[in-house]
């Protein structure tokens, strides 16, 4: 809760509350205005679960969609970044079971696109670093879709179990081991990919 | 010492371990290296997560976002508004939810469909009368000198027993039992009356209709205090015979009331010593040398009444009756017992 407050520290409380009333009569710059306050934690989600920048796109502005849709049944007074993060998730498992059921070759290539050299890396450190970024990456891609989830709720957005519980709709006790096994297979598979002892 | 689990780890490193858990798990940090150093990994981890998965598209990508979202729901029209349903319709509502409960619904269903034909799977084989027929022209029809366990005798119905006592011939002679009997026998047995019997040639050459199981059952008919056996069809039927030895003379002969325990029947009362003592082997004897219940006009009608005899007799054993049919008759019924043969 306090982590998506922080990331979207210009809507009040009450103020979110009277955008999502507004929304709720159809008002879509309302909606826009809720567009703006969460699209960069959105797209985060959304790149975290498809690590791809294009499908991050796609399912962040899917992820608007929807909650336009189904703005009608948001309760108002409830923090809206957990809904909107819960929507953006649901859709990043369906988008896992197509590509599961039919495999295709992502458009985009994993690069590091968008990531910028800082002028004070060293471009030796900075290709160690980008090789073990890559693997921890592609490591992640292997882990089940409700791991993967709770993974980048916490190592990329840092909400608190409690966030997560709310996020995914599960106990929090559920939240704990999910992250606590998530984190071991990623370990394993890390230690089979580079040979660490880990 | 015990190290500190995954669990433990991961939430110390969340920052989500609180109070003794924590003070407890950060003393053991304090004195364990390969603690220290699984935390250090998992956290290391968690940071090339945090770089692997993030992905800046820049300002300008989210300069336009708002306006790419607005752009689409602006073909959508209004949300839909606001509807409070029911929480039943909010279950229903959920594919989840529906897809769980179905499930189980159907299972249901099925086990109760496989039960229900299951069950029903024996009665059918012995309903069938396919089945029924190919038993009885494979399955020779057992001794009578071997009745069968009385457990597994069936016990036919009072009304069914009587109807079957009931000498159809004698229809002839006396009212037509089957006319009065309150449950009638089943179409087959009232539409073949001269299904007991069969077709021997007496001393004279001629065809007469005996019955035919009679001489196999070497027990005495049933005690006097057991109206049936009482009032045995030949019994009569002798009787009748040596005082009307014309057929056409015996119409008159009306016997009066029923003794209580065939009340509702009109079998022709008699003393009830008249038959007691008797054998099988006396009324066969009767049946041989006096008498008939058939009429004697030519071998055209008896070959009719035997034919209808045997038809009958197939069916019994199709039935499972392993017992004379005059005794019993009834088909074979689990679960139930003959009355004649537990008396």
């Amino acid at each position: 809760m306090n982590a998506a407050r922080e990331r979207s520290p210009y809507v009040e409380p009450g103020e979110e509350a009277a955008l999502v009333q507004a929304a709720q009569t159809g008002d879509q710059a309302a909606f826009a205005e809720i567009v703006r306050c969460y699209q960069r934690p959105i797209h985060r989600v959304a790149y975290g679960l498809t690590r791809n920048a294009s499908d991050a796109d796609d399912l962040a502005q899917e992820t608007f969609v929807r909650a336009w849709q189904a703005i009608g049944r948001f309760r108002v007074g409830e923090p809206l970044y957990p809904w909107l993060s819960r929507i953006a998730v649901n859709l990043a498992f369906s988008l896992h079971r197509r590509r599961k059921r039919r495999p295709e070759e992502s458009i985009e290539p994993h690069t590091d696109a968008g990531r910028q050299w800082g002028v004070e890396d060293d471009p030796a450190d900075h290709a160690e670093t980008n090789e073990r970024d890559r693997q921890i990456e592609s490591a992640f891609g292997e882990l089940k879709p409700e791991h993967q989830a709770v993974l980048a709720l916490r190592a990329v957005e840092d909400l608190s179990y409690d966030e997560i519980s709310r996020v995914l709709n599960v106990p929090i006790g559920t939240v704990m081991s999910r992250l606590s096994r998530a984190r071991a297979e990623l370990k394993e598979r890390l230690k089979g990919r580079t040979g660490e002892s880990g | 010492m015990s190290h500190l689990t995954a669990d433990q780890l991961s939430a110390l490193l969340d920052g989500e371990l609180k109070g003794p858990a924590r003070e407890r798990a950060e003393d053991h940090l304090a004195a364990c290296e390969a603690c220290r150093d699984a935390l250090g990994n998992l956290a290391a981890n968690d940071a090339s997560l945090g770089r692997a998965l993030t992905h800046d598209p820049g300002e300008e990508y989210f300069a336009g976002f708002a306006d790419r979202v607005s752009g689409r729901i602006k073909d959508l029209g209004r949300p839909k508004p606001v509807v409070r349903t029911d929480p039943l319709t909010r279950f229903l509502s959920r594919p989840r939810n529906l897809v769980v409960w179905g499930s189980a619904a159907a299972l249901v269903v099925a086990a109760g469909v496989v039960f229900l034909a299951a069950r029903d799977a024996s009665h059918d084989v012995m309903r069938n009368p396919a089945l029924e027929r190919a038993t009885s022209q494979t399955a020779p029809p057992p001794a009578a000198s071997t009745p069968p366990a009385p457990a597994a005798v069936p016990a036919p119905s009072e009304a069914d027993t009587r109807a079957e006592r009931a000498p159809a011939p004698l229809s002839e002679a006396a009212p037509a039992p089957e006319s009065k009997v309150t449950a009638p026998a089943t179409p087959e047995r009232a539409a073949s009356p001269a299904r007991a019997m069969r077709v021997q040639k007496n001393e004279a050459g001629e065809d007469v209709a005996v019955e035919p199981r009679q001489k196999a059952l070497a027990r005495p008919p049933a005690p006097v205090a057991q109206a049936p056996a009482a009032e045995n069809p030949i019994v009569a039927l002798k009787r009748k015979l040596a005082a009307q030895p014309l057929a056409g003379e015996r119409g008159a002969a009306a016997p009066g009331a029923s003794t209580p325990a065939t009340q509702g029947f009109a079998v022709p009362p008699k003393p009830a010593d008249e038959s007691a003592g008797k054998t099988l082997a006396d009324f066969e004897g009767a049946a041989e040398a006096g008498g008939s219940r058939a009429p004697r006009r030519g071998g055209e009608r008896d070959r009719d009444a035997a034919r209808a005899g045997r038809g009958a007799r197939r069916e019994r054993r199709a039935r499972g009756c392993r017992h004379d049919a005059r005794a019993c008759g009834r088909a074979r019924h689990p679960g139930r017992r003959c009355e004649v043969r537990r008396s």
